[in-house]
């Protein structure tokens, strides 16, 4: 990473109004973005335009305002379908992926004699959907190297289940699994591959055609969008035959006192007046993303990562968990050897003493925690384009002066 | 062996010896004392038992000059001294053993200029010591230590324990707290008995679900789960205005199985459970004592838990990162300074407040080695007093909290205290609880729950315009509720609140 790329990300830091922000004197330093992300002053205006400037119903009005309401509803649409280079009519808004997640397997029409597949190590958001509604089924893997496509391969002709259910990356460990090989190896194949996308969304380009999966879901709160936002891709054919979670206003076409007809695809899965200024913002957060370039992204964090791994490596009394793939999330997971001292009393240190915000627990994801031993959880440190190497200077040297 | 004539011990003082130290008691005081023998060798003191105890002293001894000293200067030796003189005299010695210790053992202090010189020798040189505010200490925690102390070693073993609070203020804070300063329950019973405890005091708290992360937020833990050291967790409520039958049959019959001495309670919560269990005709055992901490209560809990429960409500003041008691309610209703565990100044523009004026509390825990704390804000208000009583904590001051200092309201000339409101509003007929916010500088918004029966009744007119008479506000306006909400972070509820004003640190 040169220093004219440097440069850029330092300026970036200017866009984030909460970056500016002073607590007991001091700045803060923020590493918890793999679980929500900071907003640009780009997003905060253009989700108080909404509320400012065009404040109205969507598809629904005549007059001027939802006009313009509803132009720029569907306009970040397009701009969301561009972000995936996909269709708009196969983007649907909701409210996280998690919801996503669920449409789909509340919408297929699972049941208990179905198998999903999918890895220990997922997001309970990425478990519990299936576990309601099918028998599940996981890959053997290693939780701390990317899945091997021919297992998980094997693992389908073994099982033979309906869904295969995998994150693109990991809010553990940082691993970015191979989708796109693994559709590859599981092309002719009768099952659905479905993509819990939240991970990689704000870090890596999204291109669901070239995945070759046929439903991706992510959340607008991790990559600089608003919180309540968030988008279920689904391939056409699919969708359409997917039962709606919500039913309601501005779902259907007609409706007499014995029947309905749902909309087309994608309004019959928005029912009820959606997040109009959180989904405009996070079109704008799209914008952003874009112009900054998911290239120097990747070489940005990539730098990132590697910092927190020379220096998260070197703290006395902890143990380091991260990738050490070449492709990674900057995001860490430090783990106390101390019997002693827990992650939470010591994430409670680096937020009141140190300004340091950073993640304790498991993660919601109990099952990954219990299959690396940990039973106590983590320190989860994750970085993002506004972070700088000095910020994980900076986690070190508390977590040292903490646990010296 | 040359020895000089004994030390005669004053009555009440004992001690206990071993060739490595010499650990002396004022048991009328509480106070312990422990003197390293380890230089001394075996010329070390002698003991002559008996009434009055004695102590000689071989005056060659290494140790002899600092065992006199410490006879002296702790007033231990020394009959005929007023209550008042000892504790004064033994606060004194104890604040220069904190100095020491301290400006040797804690980088924060010694790090410090304004500490190292600035020469204390009484309580009264603190003032020219720097306030410690809850900032400083979320800045500095780790600082606040000494150098020495491990938390990876220790935190969770030795008593050591980190805790989490928001106290007085509903600011942040993380407290490093050990086991030197006695906090317990049994602390407190000898000063309502004037007899130690022969067994552990049996106590059952019902208070905020958010006190503590590991003792009171047990949601559905087992009833033997949730007895810990003879002190037993009642489940609290998130949303406690709304428990229901079963929550109090659950709650009644566990105090029942448990059958506690003492009932450590937050005040609003337990008046609105034991008012819950009167309605539903549900019996409560009796217990010998209630108590609160952290807090000022109202008259209103006060007057009702008494007159339910037949027993006091005493009050135990304290606050999480000092780890001491600060104050203990004695039965003639004063609520003393435990001076042997604390001292506390009451500090009015910046300099201290005369006796009985009004003033932002300090404090400064003399007998704490973990995490002390000189001259630390702790977000209250109050006024000191030195009065006679005739309770064990005779010769402590005595103090009358006020409540929060961020919870006053601002009056036309002064900013009046939740006390000063509570005083306003306690003598209203048929009134259980109220909460009060002032919106702007003439108005007060008030929403109160009547007596059991009194809600169609209630004189939202007349409360009104006694308020509005007695604190000059314009406007009040009343609403009869059926319910009060606490403040999201700490889940305790509020008497009074400034909503347009920031109330100053200092009244």
């Amino acid at each position: 990473m040169n220093t004219q790329s440097k440069g850029l990300f330092a300026e970036i830091r200017s866009d984030f109004p909460l970056l500016q922000r002073r607590v007991d004197g001091r700045p803060l330093v923020y590493l918890d973005s793999a679980a929500t992300s900071l907003k640009p002053d780009a997003v905060i205006r253009a989700e108080r335009a909404y509320s400012e400037e065009y404040t109205a119903n969507i598809h629904r009005g005549i007059h001027l305002l939802s006009e313009e309401a509803s132009a720029a509803y569907e306009a970040a649409r397009h701009r969301t379908a561009r972000f995936l280079k996909a269709d708009p009519s196969s983007v649907v808004f909701v409210k996280n992926a998690t919801e996503g997640l669920n449409l789909v397997a509340r919408g297929i029409g699972l049941t208990k004699s179905d198998r999903v597949l999918t890895s220990l190590a997922e997001h309970h958001s990425n478990l519990l959907p299936w576990m309601r509604e099918a028998t599940m089924r996981f890959v053997e893997r290693d939780p701390l190297l990317p899945l091997d496509p021919a297992k998980v391969l094997q693992a389908v002709e073994t099982h033979r289940p309906r869904v295969l259910a995998l994150s693109h990356a990991s809010n553990v460990t940082g691993i970015i699994e191979p989708i796109a090989e693994i559709c590859q190896a599981l092309r002719g194949r009768e099952v659905l591959v479905v993509v819990d996308a939240s991970q990689s969304a704000p870090h890596l380009p999204l291109d669901v055609v070239g995945l070759g999966c046929d439903f991706l879901a992510f959340s607008g709160h991790k990559m600089l969008g608003p919180p309540g936002t968030g988008v279920l891709w689904g391939r056409k054919d699919l969708l359409e035959g997917l039962a709606p979670l919500v039913l309601g206003g501005g779902a259907v076409t007609v409706v007499s006192g014995s029947h309905y007809e749902l909309k087309p695809i994608p309004y019959r899965f928005e029912a009820g007046t959606p997040n109009i200024a959180g989904v405009i913002g996070l079109a704008a957060a799209m914008d952003f993303l874009d112009r900054v370039g998911f290239e120097s992204i990747a070489a940005y964090e990539e730098m990132l990562a590697a910092k927190m791994e020379t220096e998260l490596s070197n703290v006395p009394g902890t143990r380091l968990i991260m990738s050490t793939q070449r492709r990674r999330l900057a995001l860490a997971e430090v783990v106390l050897t101390s019997s002693r001292l827990g992650p939470d009393e010591v994430a409670l240190m680096l937020s009141d003493t140190f300004k340091i915000m950073v993640r304790s627990g498991f993660h919601c994801a109990h099952p990954l925690f219990e299959q690396l031993g940990l039973t106590r959880g983590a320190v989860r440190a994750s970085a993002y384009l506004y972070n700088t190497e000095d910020d994980i200077s900076e986690l070190a040297n508390a977590l040292r002066s903490i646990l010296k | 062996m040359k020895t000089i004539e004994p030390c005669v011990l004053r009555r009440g003082v004992s001690l206990t010896h071993s060739p490595d130290t010499l650990v002396l008691c004022d048991e009328d005081i509480d106070l312990t004392i422990e003197i390293d023998l380890g230089d001394c060798g075996s010329s070390g003191p002698q003991v002559f038992t008996g009434d009055p105890l004695r102590l000689s002293v071989n005056p060659e001894s290494p140790c002899a000059s600092e065992v006199i000293d410490i006879l002296k200067r702790a007033a231990l030796a020394e009959e005929g001294l007023s209550p008042r003189e000892i504790r004064r005299r033994q606060s004194i010695f104890q604040l220069l053993q904190l100095m020491d210790f301290v400006l040797s053992e804690i980088p924060y202090y010694q790090s410090r200029s304004a500490y190292a010189s600035v020469p204390v020798t009484s309580v009264e040189d603190l003032q020219a010591l720097p306030i410690l505010t809850r900032a400083d200490l979320r800045a500095n925690l780790l600082e606040l230590i000494p150098r020495d102390l491990r938390l990876s070693h220790g935190a969770g073993a030795e008593g050591l324990t980190i805790l989490s609070t928001s106290g007085s203020t509903d600011e942040r804070l993380q407290a490093l707290v050990g086991n030197e300063v006695a906090t317990g329950p049994e602390a407190h019973t000898r000063v309502w008995t004037g007899t130690e405890a022969t067994a552990p005091v049996r106590t059952a708290i019902l208070t905020t679900p958010t006190c503590s992360g590991t003792v009171c937020h047990l949601g559905q833990a087992s009833f033997e789960e949730r007895i810990v050291d003879n002190t037993l967790s009642l489940n609290s409520s998130e949303d406690f205005f709304s428990i229901d039958r079963r929550y109090v049959e659950q709650a009644a019959e566990e105090l029942h199985r448990f059958a506690p001495e003492i009932l450590l309670v937050n005040p609003v919560y337990f008046h609105w459970f034991a008012r819950k269990a009167r309605e539903l005709d549900i019996p409560l055992p009796a217990v010998k004592w209630l108590t609160y901490s952290y807090q000022y209560c109202s008259q209103l809990q006060k007057s009702a838990l008494e007159a339910m429960f037949r027993v006091p409500l005493l009050s135990w003041y304290a606050c999480t990162e000092a780890a001491a008691v600060v104050g203990q309610e004695c039965l003639h209703g004063r609520l003393h300074v435990r001076a042997e565990q604390c001292l506390v100044e009451t500090i009015r523009n910046g300099v201290l407040a005369q006796p009985g004026e009004l003033g932002a509390l300090l404090i400064t825990t003399t007998a704490a080695r973990t995490m002390p704390l000189i001259r630390y804000q702790i977000g209250d208000v109050g006024s000191l007093v030195d009065e006679p009583c005739g309770c064990l904590l005779n010769g402590c001051p005595s103090l009358t909290l006020h409540g929060r200092a961020k919870d006053m309201l601002c009056g036309l000339d002064r900013w009046i205290t939740t006390r000063q409101f509570d005083e306003a509003i306690s003598d209203t007929p048929d009134l259980d609880f109220y909460s009060c916010t002032q919106t702007d500088a003439e108005t007060l918004r008030l929403e109160v729950i009547p007596a059991l029966g009194q809600e169609a009744a209630f004189d939202r007119t007349g409360l009104a315009h006694k308020l509005s008479c007695r604190l000059g506000f314009a406007k009040v306006d009343v609403r009869v509720v059926t319910r009060l909400d606490p403040i999201p972070s700490s889940l305790k509820y509020r008497q009074t609140c400034c909503a347009y004003r920031q109330a100053p640190a200092f009244p």
